[in-house]
């Protein structure tokens, strides 16, 4: 939004950016030199520098205003009338959202081991509110519905009676084929009984 | 120094402690260490004194009525001036007239070419020689107020009343980088407004 010099060149306009924390004395030793070495060679940039440290000097020593002699007989003619807003009693919930404030004013001032905490905060919840500390048994899960696990699907069983079939014809290409027309078979009495079964 | 900054500090607790149970002398007392400060500062916020120091007085009312709400995580320095800064906020949104507008700082404006038209004196630079001249101290003033108020308000803290980089991001109510970003532009605006009057530094 405000800009140096649209002529300097890029060098200029990065030391220019640090002269207000030069002069303050918050750089780093090396971002210090960096700086002192440009003033050194740039006259418009060192130029630029004592203006700044003058008009700093200039604030420091500005004059200092005061209030006025009747000032605190007003002042307290005006607290004569007010009262202090008293506070609702601390209750649990108040107590611990105060608390959770000043907490989380002093982890924003220090965002490294708040986000630690932040992990760590989170397993306990999980822990604390997840039965088992999270795990979860085979047994806790919903059962299917009840059905005879052996019956094959109608589709896929026939799919397979075909190629039984197939097979069969030709028993001397596919050995196997016998035993899995056994196999269906076998298949096809369990499903006739389930199906009669009771439910 | 570090010694003497906590040793107020607790000064500072314990006179709260006793005005929150109802002693009005230790208010007083609160009200005596740093109304000078907090008028300072917001003399340099609002165009009239009569309003600076009616404004003044509606910080240590309002201190006074939430006084049971301070509880000491930040420094009665850092609450005392974050609720004068809030005033004159809510006083310069009151009383923004058309003019005030007008006269915004921006750095491209050639708006001070007749000033460096201006006769330089030539004295060597001392900022107390300097200052004894009403004049100068007039110029400081108006170059100040033409700053817009986010910059000016982080140039008085921190030039004009000594406070640091952290204390005034607090009061303000914003990341340090953005404090040190005011900085850095309120003093380029200044020192353009000011090297007439710098002493021959420019």
């Amino acid at each position: 939004m405000y800009h140096t010099d649209t002529n300097d060149n890029r060098e200029c306009a990065q030391m220019r950016l640090l002269l207000s924390d030069y002069l303050d004395d918050t750089l780093s030793a090396r971002q210090v030199w960096n700086v002192e070495k440009h003033l050194a060679a740039c006259a418009e940039c060192a130029a630029l520098c004592r203006r700044m440290q003058a008009t700093v000097r200039l604030l420091q020593a500005a004059p200092r205003f005061d209030t006025s002699d009747n000032f605190m007989a007003k002042l307290h003619a005006r607290l004569d009338s007010v009262e202090p807003e008293r506070p609702l009693s601390r209750s649990r919930l108040t107590a611990l959202r105060d608390g959770w404030a000043a907490l989380v004013e002093t982890l924003r001032q220090r965002p490294a081991p708040a986000l630690s905490l932040g992990f760590a905060l989170t397993a306990l919840v999980a822990l604390l509110l997840l039965p088992h500390g999270g795990a979860v048994k085979p047994s806790d899960l919903p059962l299917p519905p009840s059905r005879p696990t052996s019956a094959p699907v109608p589709i896929a069983a026939e799919s397979l009676r075909r190629s039984v079939a197939l097979a069969a014809a030709n028993p001397l290409d596919d050995p196997a084929a016998a035993n899995l027309e056994a196999h269906a078979a076998l298949e096809d009495a369990a499903a006739v009984n389930t199906d009669a079964a009771p439910n | 120094m570090l010694f003497a900054e906590t040793a107020a500090m607790h000064a500072d607790i314990a006179l709260v402690r006793r005005a929150q149970a109802n002693d009005r002398a230790a208010f007083n007392e609160i009200v005596l260490r740093y109304k000078s400060k907090v008028y300072n500062y917001i003399h340099r916020m609002v165009p009239s004194a009569l309003d600076a120091e009616d404004l003044t007085q509606e910080t240590f009312v309002r201190a006074y009525m939430s006084i049971h709400s301070f509880q000491s995580r930040a420094s009665l320095n850092t609450w005392l001036f974050r609720i004068a800064t809030n005033l004159c906020i809510d006083y310069s949104r009151k009383n923004r007239r058309i003019g005030d507008l007008m006269t915004a700082w921006t750095p491209e404006t050639g708006a001070d070419e007749e000033e460096l038209e201006r006769e330089i004196p030539d004295v060597a630079f001392d900022p107390q020689r300097l200052l004894l001249n009403k004049e100068l101290g007039a110029r400081l003033d108006e170059a100040l107020r033409a700053l817009p108020e986010k910059l000016r308000t982080v140039v008085l803290l921190h030039d004009i009343e000594g406070l640091p980089y952290d204390e005034i991001a607090a009061i303000v109510g914003c990341p340090l980088g953005t404090i040190k970003s005011r900085l850095f532009n309120a003093r380029l605006a200044l020192q353009k407004r000011l090297t007439p009057y710098l002493g021959g530094l420019a």
